[in-house]
């Protein structure tokens, strides 16, 4: 356990399928190790995976939000058992086989998710990541460097921002967010010269923004989720993603 | 003085000596032709490099003409379904058996059309390129008809598959499966076979794929960790055989999608479903 303490946040990073490895779910984490782990994994980047896939289900009686499809479920009532890996994600971003137990000692705080599944009280927002305040600077610097119009410059970095607030990178790998590195979807190096969106819609930043804002409009089985961006933070985003060159 | 002349008569035995190697190569037919053989991929690079190097010198005295006339543009699209569809293909429009089985191949005009300058596509319509199956058409079609070739392509880019697709239907149906397309799979999938036949597909000229010749454009997404991701399309689950369902008709799956419906055989999209389970990315 001492050689993990000993390692940088980056070296953590891609440790960390070798940690799920040594660590297999089947075994219990004790306590001090698990507080261990958890200083080397930022809360935000796990919370960033989680509420990225997972939302809460309508409260009962309530209005229903299931218009916004996400990528997986919380299922009632699976939250009672802390061992319990029935809602494993298995989408591939390194969280496979994770119980509530394993979510809470990675300080995912899954006492609000237990309760938005039980529809008590709305799912909080992922916050953003220490990587991307890291890297908001450099995100600015290469919106300036590609020598587009004020407004636009600001609107790719703030895109920068949204992009790590909804989990994006979850699914992709984008360029400026360092971790996590999705293998879900396409990676998004270079978006600004692919031809298409989706294969269905010509690259433009309107086309981008009205993706993103509803993909399912777009193509109705893709498994891209809607996260519920507003027009202008799509706008933002989609700047972001066609200054990639 | 002594050393120069050694200097000289070194040089001298070196020429002689290439000379001779290469006549040897030719005489021996040592160097393989073959189209269904691939190029080297530091070969290709420097042969494309060349062409877009001898392109842009010679296009500096071409007055390019307003393009944005929609009559034109109405006019190249004819022409471009008429005379390029067969070699280059289409937004989601598979090119003819002819096209696909080209070497150096003709590359994809959605993504030309975004990149090069009118007065290079113009020059390449006229004046072809040596050495590669791309005639010049400067002797079959007037000047007009050139431009008007040239604003479609340039157009290309913001023409959606659905919209090139839906146009000419009587023409896009008209392409003829070859008798290829009906084999039967005659052994079990091979991804070193698949390797093979990736570059008799076109793949590479809306693909990024590591390995293989050519293969850096960014029509479709990059499929260098292919292996490693969860959907094919966005719609699929990544499993061989949902890769092969994809391969043999990716309009079926995702109707007006870029990617058309090359009319594969089924042993050849199992071959290249397996080559691809085999790109996997650096982080896995």
């Amino acid at each position: 356990m001492s050689r993990f303490t000993a390692l940088d946040r980056d070296a953590a990073y891609r440790a960390e399928p070798a940690i799920q490895t040594i660590f297999p779910r089947s075994q219990q984490i004790s306590r001090t190790r698990a507080t261990k782990l958890r200083s080397l994994f930022p809360r935000r980047i796990a919370e960033s995976y989680f509420w990225t896939c997972h939302e809460s289900l309508p409260a009962p009686g309530g209005a229903s939000n299931s218009h916004r499809s996400r990528v997986a479920r919380v299922t009632p009532g699976s939250s009672t058992d802390d061992n319990n890996t029935s809602h494993k994600c298995s989408i591939g971003v390194g969280l496979e086989d994770w119980s509530i137990r394993d979510c809470r000692d990675f300080g995912v705080d899954t006492t609000e998710a237990t309760a938005a599944v039980q529809g008590r009280v709305p799912p909080r927002r992922a916050s953003q990541s220490f990587s991307t305040r890291l890297l908001a600077p450099f995100a600015l610097a290469l919106a300036l460097s590609t020598g587009s119009p004020a407004a636009a410059q600001a609107n790719a970095a703030r895109g920068l921002q949204v992009i790590s607030d909804h989990g994006c990178a979850a699914c992709h790998s984008i360029p400026g967010v360092r971790w996590p590195v999705g293998r879900v979807g396409p990676p998004l190096a270079g978006f600004g010269r692919h031809v298409y969106i989706a294969g269905v819609l010509t690259n433009s930043p309107e086309a981008l923004a009205r993706w993103l804002r509803d993909p399912q409009a777009v193509k109705l089985r893709t498994a891209m989720p809607n996260v519920g961006l507003s027009e202008a933070q799509a706008s933002d985003a989609a700047a972001y993603l066609s200054s990639l060159k | 003085m002594a050393v120069i002349k050694r200097v000289i008569l070194v040089l001298v035995a070196l020429g002689a000596l290439g000379a001779g190697v290469s006549i040897w190569m030719i005489q021996t037919g040592f160097y393989d032709v073959a189209a269904t053989q691939p190029h080297l991929e530091i070969a290709y690079g420097v042969m494309h490099h060349a062409m877009r190097r001898s392109v842009k010198a010679r296009v500096a005295d071409i007055k390019v003409p307003p393009l944005d006339q929609p009559a034109l543009i109405a006019r190249g699209d004819a022409l471009y379904r008429e005379h390029c569809l067969q070699c280059h293909g289409g937004p989601g429009v598979s090119p003819h058996p002819i096209g696909l089985g080209m070497r150096p191949l003709p590359s994809n005009l959605a993504l030309a059309g975004g990149d090069w300058p009118p007065a290079e596509i113009y020059w390449v319509v006229k004046h072809g390129v040596r050495l590669s199956a791309m005639p010049g058409w400067e002797y079959r079609l007037s000047e007009a008809d050139m431009w008007a070739v040239t604003a479609f392509v340039k157009q290309l880019p913001h023409v959606s598959p659905q919209a090139f697709m839906s146009a000419a239907p009587a023409f896009t149906s008209a392409w003829a499966t070859t008798s290829h397309a009906d084999a039967a799979p005659t052994h079990a999938a091979d991804a070193r076979v698949g390797k093979h036949l990736i570059a008799q597909y076109m793949c590479a000229t809306c693909h990024q794929i590591p390995g293989i010749a050519g293969a850096v454009n960014a029509v479709g997404p990059p499929l260098g960790n292919i292996a490693d991701r969860v959907f094919i399309g966005g719609v699929l689950n990544n499993t061989p055989d949902n890769m092969t369902r994809w391969l043999l008709n990716p309009q079926r799956i995702n109707p007006g999608s870029g990617m058309p419906n090359l009319h594969m055989s089924e042993g050849d999209a199992r071959d290249i479903a397996a080559f691809l389970a085999t790109l996997h990315g650096d982080d896995r």
